[in-house]
């Protein structure tokens, strides 16, 4: 039930916005089956009550006294962002139609 | 000229003006030139701002802890108006507008960056064959692969090209490849070092540390990238400062490794060889149980593809990188992601995709996290009765090139001694401990309590002033 079919990967890939020949979701498929029954292994491990940890750490909540302050200038800002993107106009990203041509 | 080979040399030499930092530049370029056309580990080399960067440092009255020293950088941290391209495709032509506290804290403190290092593509393998730009050569022996995904910066070290580099390490990245180079790999208590202009993999998991010669070196390195960075929230307030506690008294750890480990005869017994010499430099040697630590794995994996898989979404041809052109937006990401991504890291998107997805989270994302609370309070129970754990740091030593990039999961396996550190968040070191039968070097591995970093590297400097291996160089140096 809970193993993945070509089908589901071409969904996948569909959602990450990657395309996969036939031939290519098949054969990833067949690897991600594998590597999947291989984590099922965890499936032995008690983890009733086990509390998960989604960070290592114990994370706190970091406050500082709100004290006005001028922003740090050495990090880059607006266009210096912007250029880093392959195609610009003006103080926008320029970017194919979204709703179709 | 002759250059001294470590970091805290080459330094004392270039303060005292015995050494000027442009002498030590022209010969680590000299070193460069000669070697890297065999071994691959830069993707780019910047001789020219590296000169003009050696001047300002004459010209300037600053010393910092590092002045003088030439150091290499993994390409997936930036330097502001560098090249960036985590070893994808996807990143060719992207400038870095802004540079990573840890590499900016090295320059800060006199260092020089002589270039960028090739990685496995985002970090996604163990070997450098997964990056974009060609492979990397392991310096013992050119057939067999320098180990990743920091291969490049592992080998740059290793063949005597730069006395220090820095690495990340998600599930092994600094440590595998510093063992089956031959150098020394420190992977940081998580939070003691600012990821801050790191480009994430695991964002739970990915710390960034130095890979170098000695733990001396690593921790003259640690010491200045170490600290809290407001633009981390993660880092730590807690400050580094150095041990030069030796081993007497030490308790030293050793568990029993998972079936699913079985290293390589030679390499236990090389491990064996090291305990015994720890023991003799005064170490208390006791067993200890990790009973979870077989399990790390396949819980890595899981919590590592699904923390890539929602990290790479950033990446869509429109804020930076490559774009493949196109009449309509869904086309446009699609084109682009296919185009810019290899087939590692598609299977990684598409692997933790489906463990993110609804109906199989509990199964497998959730229960990973559970399994990692388990690893992280095993790891603390066996502290409670010892300072540091060692063990071999990989089951097997450098293979042959092209030798396992056809099976995925063969090659996640050599992570299986390195990834509790990082599911755990404590620190880790390699120090190489010898050679195996073919003559490739073997890792041994010391992991330590979180914020622990000080006395393990203590502990891997008093091995190495008490042993020659990580002095040995390979014949290409």
């Amino acid at each position: 039930m809970d193993k993945p079919q070509p089908t589901e990967i071409k969904v996948l890939a569909e959602l990450a916005r990657l395309r996969l020949e036939d031939q290519t979701a098949a054969r990833i498929a067949g690897q991600l089956e594998r590597i999947l029954d291989w984590f099922r292994s965890l499936d032995a491990i008690d983890t009733a009550g086990v509390e998960p940890s989604p960070y290592a750490v114990v994370l706190r909540n970091v406050t500082r006294p709100d004290e006005p302050a001028t922003a740090t200038d050495d990090l880059p800002h607006g266009q210096d962002i912007l250029n880093c993107g392959p195609e610009q106009t003006k103080d926008c990203y320029l970017v194919p139609p979204v709703l179709g041509s | 000229m002759s250059l001294p080979r470590s970091a805290r040399a080459l330094t004392e030499a270039a303060a005292t003006g015995e050494i000027s930092p442009l002498d030590i530049v022209e010969g680590v370029l000299a070193r460069i030139e000669a070697s890297d056309g065999e071994i691959g580990a830069f993707l780019e080399v910047r001789a020219e701002e590296a000169r003009a960067h050696a001047r300002r440092l004459e010209a300037s009255k600053d010393r910092g802890p590092l002045f003088g020293v030439p150091f290499a950088i993994k390409d997936n941290l930036q330097l502001a108006g560098w090249p960036i391209t985590c070893a994808s495709r996807i990143l060719e032509g992207h400038r870095a507008a802004y540079s990573a506290t840890a590499v900016q804290r090295l320059v800060d403190a006199g260092a020089i960056p002589i270039g960028r290092c090739n990685m496995d593509e985002f970090g996604f393998g163990s070997s450098t064959e997964h990056s974009a730009f060609g492979i990397t050569r392991n310096p013992w022996n050119t057939d067999r692969i320098p180990g990743g995904s920091s291969g490049g910066s592992a080998a740059a070290v290793a063949s005597g090209m730069v006395p220090l580099a820095l690495g990340t390490d998600t599930g092994g990245s600094i440590r595998q490849p510093a063992a089956l180079c031959g150098v020394t790999g420190l992977k940081p208590t998580y939070g003691r070092v600012s990821r801050f202009g790191l480009i994430a993999f695991g964002s739970s998991l990915d710390q960034i540390g130095p890979i170098a010669r000695s733990a001396e070196d690593c921790a003259l390195a640690l010491s200045v990238i170490a600290g809290h960075d407001p633009r981390d929230a993660t880092s730590l307030p807690e400050t580094f400062a150095t041990s030069d506690r030796d081993l007497a008294g030490l308790r030293v750890g050793v568990a029993e490794l998972p079936a699913s480990a079985s290293p390589a005869a030679s390499i236990q017994a090389r491990v064996a060889e090291a305990i015994d010499t720890m023991s003799s430099l005064g170490a208390e040697v006791r067993p200890v149980a990790l009973p979870h630590a077989e399990h790390a794995i396949a819980a890595y994996y899981l919590v590592a593809t699904s923390e890539a898989s929602s990290n790479l979404s950033r990446f869509d041809g429109i804020r930076y990188g490559n774009r493949v052109p196109a009449t309509d937006l869904r086309t446009h990401y699609i084109e682009t992601r296919s185009a810019g991504f290899g087939e590692e890291a598609k299977r990684r998107i598409l692997l933790g995709g489906f463990a993110l997805s609804s109906g199989y989270y509990d199964a497998y994302y959730k229960k990973a996290l559970q399994v990692r609370t388990l690893i992280r309070r095993d790891f603390e129970a066996a502290f409670a009765d010892v300072d540091v754990i060692v063990g071999p740091t990989t089951p097997l030593a450098a293979f042959t090139i092209g030798d396992s990039i056809d099976d995925p999961l063969s090659l996640w396996l050599c992570d299986l001694l390195t990834t509790p550190a990082n599911l755990a968040g404590i620190p880790a070191v390699s120090i190489p401990c010898g050679f195996d039968d073919d003559g490739m070097p073997v890792g041994l591995q010391l992991q330590g309590p979180a914020l622990g970093d000080a006395k393990l590297l203590a502990a891997a400097t008093t091995f190495q002033r008490a042993t020659t291996f990580h002095d040995q160089r390979p014949g290409a140096s």
